[in-house]
């Protein structure tokens, strides 16, 4: 980057590009404001709640109104992207942090942590995942991704009375740090070996390294630097083999918040993920001819910064080992980390078919359609055991379930429908959210001719199948055990609007998933800082979109 | 002739650093002395970037070293009273004897 560059101050519009980040860190800074003015340490503290909760709502229209008004280039002297793919990721972690808020209240009291920084936490931690999801420099993405997990370490030691909550802090906080470290070192070869931080330069060069024979040790820098950026990433979306901590943070962390780190912060890492690999490392498979394609194709294992295979043997053991260890767990929490794990190589299955060759990228709207997906039905989940759960009664195991959906029967349908999208049943949003992945996944193994896609396709196919049996498990306890005693003080109107709109949007996208689907695809060929390779399957998007968009106003005009 | 350290000098003490803060890591059982072996690998990466900045007459990579101290630094409030959470909760720091979360 030119230094004189940097000398011209960003125009006003870019200063537009910011604000889904900057309004959850302003709204956190007010509700400081307005907890000094709090009087009575009894008195319940639900407003602040519904104030974070503006806030949020807020980013999200934010995000909406922004939509149509994105920018091609980088801004902040290519620091940040403001387009419709960062948008998309924003408004969603947003709507997460929006909904655990509203579960959270009447938890927080009766555990007696009613108290403004669990809010303030959540809204930094969103904040962060704003920036996270914009940054187009390793600096940025570094910054914005501890911006985004140290207030989530904070959250899952909220609960100041519990030992294991603590226990549940201590083992995200070192590990992710640990993780953080082992990424920052990888930056650090990259930087190195390319000189720079920014994305697209370090595109650009690595094609540079890589055609150069002389070259040879740089790119075994790159090599390293890859690898260890992408275990960050896997620590983060929780991918075997770097899932260890996922069971026990979400065990002993506070109900509420689970939900939220389980998807605002996966999705949040997808974000990059994607960004990273594909603007970084993205156009290797599309150069030269004849050997040089050999070497430096996504597919040449660890010879060719072949990320495709390392996220291959992610996706078969995290899909593998999520569904066959969440079968034999008797704690539902636990069960819900397990089967994280398991989504989490499902949306790698989507990743890798799409990652393979530039003209597949488009088939990233799967990815994130899965997402918003999982994130309404996991969400919802974790709702419900908060909805229940009060202090000196845990609500964690199938026996604690027993007899629950006859005692509050909108509860029991709306913990069905979640259980339902995330088994991945129709007509719920995880059956299309899996179709779409799993197809894209036989659709590239087709296209290409490769066999590993095809068989990775079968395999997630065959391990949903088993991952039915353990979220049925949890309607079969709901509706067919007695229980002796009715649960008191049960509900709280947020937590039960929070989960009815988290069932309805289950089951919209499960009906109607083709708005949803369009803002995928419309997010992804906006995706800023895409080599020329996928540029150009970007534009190809772009013309058919319009194409379908416009023949579907055609059709609703000669309706009218 | 004076005896002048180069590049590779410096990436292999960082290399080095950076392993024991790994191994440490991994061996170690106290909680502080895990958050020690961490910083240790912050700082080696700190001294990686500055090798590659000064080698390549760039400063992005001594920018990027403030913000990994800023960053670490915020990681060590949070990190601190973490442990010293645990400590409240079990009257030890010895992560081994902190396991209440099983199935």
């Amino acid at each position: 980057m030119p230094t004189i560059a940097l000398l011209t101050p960003p125009a006003w519009a870019e200063f537009a590009g910011i604000l889904p980040g900057l309004i959850p860190a302003l709204t956190a800074l007010v509700l400081i404001l307005l907890n000094v003015f709090h009087r009575g340490t009894e008195s319940p503290r639900d407003y602040l709640a519904y104030v974070a909760s503006i806030g949020l709502g807020l980013t999200l229209v934010t995000c909406w109104v922004l939509w149509d008004d994105t920018l091609t280039r980088p801004i902040f002297h290519g620091t940040l992207y403001l387009d419709r793919f960062s948008l998309f990721f924003t408004g969603l972690c947003s709507a997460s942090g929006l909904l655990a808020m509203l579960m959270s209240p009447r938890f927080l009291r009766s555990h007696g942590l009613d108290r403004v920084e669990y809010y303030m936490l959540i809204l930094l931690s969103v904040s962060g995942m704003a920036f996270l999801v914009q940054s187009a420099d390793l600096l940025t993405f570094f910054v914005a991704f501890e911006a985004m997990s140290i207030p989530v370490y904070c959250i899952a030691a909220f609960m100041r009375r519990d030992a294991r909550s603590a226990e549940a802090g201590m083992k995200y906080f070192i590990l992710g740090a640990f993780s953080a470290a082992l990424m920052l070192y990888g930056i650090a070869m990259l930087y190195g070996a390319t000189g720079t931080t920014n994305l697209e330069v370090i595109g650009e060069t690595v094609i540079g390294l890589m055609t150069d024979p002389a070259s040879q040790s740089a790119n075994g820098i790159i090599m390293l630097g890859m690898l260890l950026v992408l275990s960050g990433f896997a620590f983060k979306v929780a991918a075997a083999p770097f899932h260890l901590w996922t069971p026990d943070v979400y065990n002993g962390s506070p109900t509420p918040s689970v939900g939220f780190m389980a998807t605002a912060v996966k999705a949040a890492a997808f974000a990059p993920m994607i960004r990273v690999l594909n603007t970084a490392f993205g156009h290797v498979g599309q150069m030269g001819a004849g050997e040089a394609v050999q070497m430096i194709s996504l597919r040449g294992g660890f010879y060719g910064y072949g990320w495709i295979d390392v996220l291959l043997v992610l996706a078969g053991a995290s899909m593998v080992l999520g569904n066959l260890v969440a079968i034999t767990q008797s704690n539902v929490k636990r069960m819900l980390a397990y089967s994280s794990i398991a989504h989490a190589g499902y949306i790698l299955v989507g990743f890798i078919a799409s990652g393979a060759e530039a003209d597949f990228f488009l088939y990233h709207d799967a990815v994130l359609f899965y997402l918003v997906s999982y994130t309404f039905g996991t969400l919802g989940a974790f709702g419900v055991l908060a909805y229940f759960e009060r202090q000196g009664r845990s609500v964690e195991t199938y026996d604690d379930l027993a007899g629950l959906g006859w005692q509050f029967p909108t509860i029991g349908l709306l913990m069905g429908t979640f259980m339902f999208s995330s088994a991945g049943i129709p007509p719920t949003a995880g059956f299309v959210g899996k179709l779409y992945v799993f197809k894209s996944a036989v659709d590239v193994g087709q296209a290409t001719g490769d066999l590993t896609f095809i068989w990775l396709a079968v395999l997630a196919v065959l391990t949903s199948v088993a991952g039915v049996y353990y979220y049925l498990r949890v309607l079969v306890s709901m509706y067919m055990y007695e229980r002796d005693e009715e649960l008191e003080g049960v509900g709280h109107p947020a937590a039960k609007f929070a989960l009815v709109v988290c069932g309805f949007f289950s089951l919209y996208l499960g009906i109607l998933p083709g708005g949803a689907m369009d803002m995928s695809r419309q997010a992804v060929i906006d995706m800023a800082g895409a080599p020329e390779s996928i540029q150009e399957v970007q534009q190809d998007g772009r013309e058919a979109l319009q194409e379908r968009l416009g023949v579907a106003d055609e059709g609703g005009a000669s309706d009218e | 002739m004076t005896w002048e350290p180069t590049l590779a000098h410096y990436l292999i003490l960082a290399a080095g650093t950076f392993s024991i803060g790994v191994i440490g890591v991994m061996v170690r059982r106290n909680a502080l002395t895990l958050f020690m072996c961490i910083e240790l690998m912050l700082n080696s990466v700190n001294l990686t970037f500055i090798a590659f900045s000064k080698y390549r007459v760039d400063l992005d990579g001594h920018i990027f070293s403030f913000f990994v101290m800023a960053v670490a630094a915020a990681e060590a409030a949070v990190g601190l009273a973490i442990i010293l959470h645990i400590f409240r909760h079990y009257r030890s720091v010895n992560v081994d004897e902190v396991r209440q979360l099983k199935n």
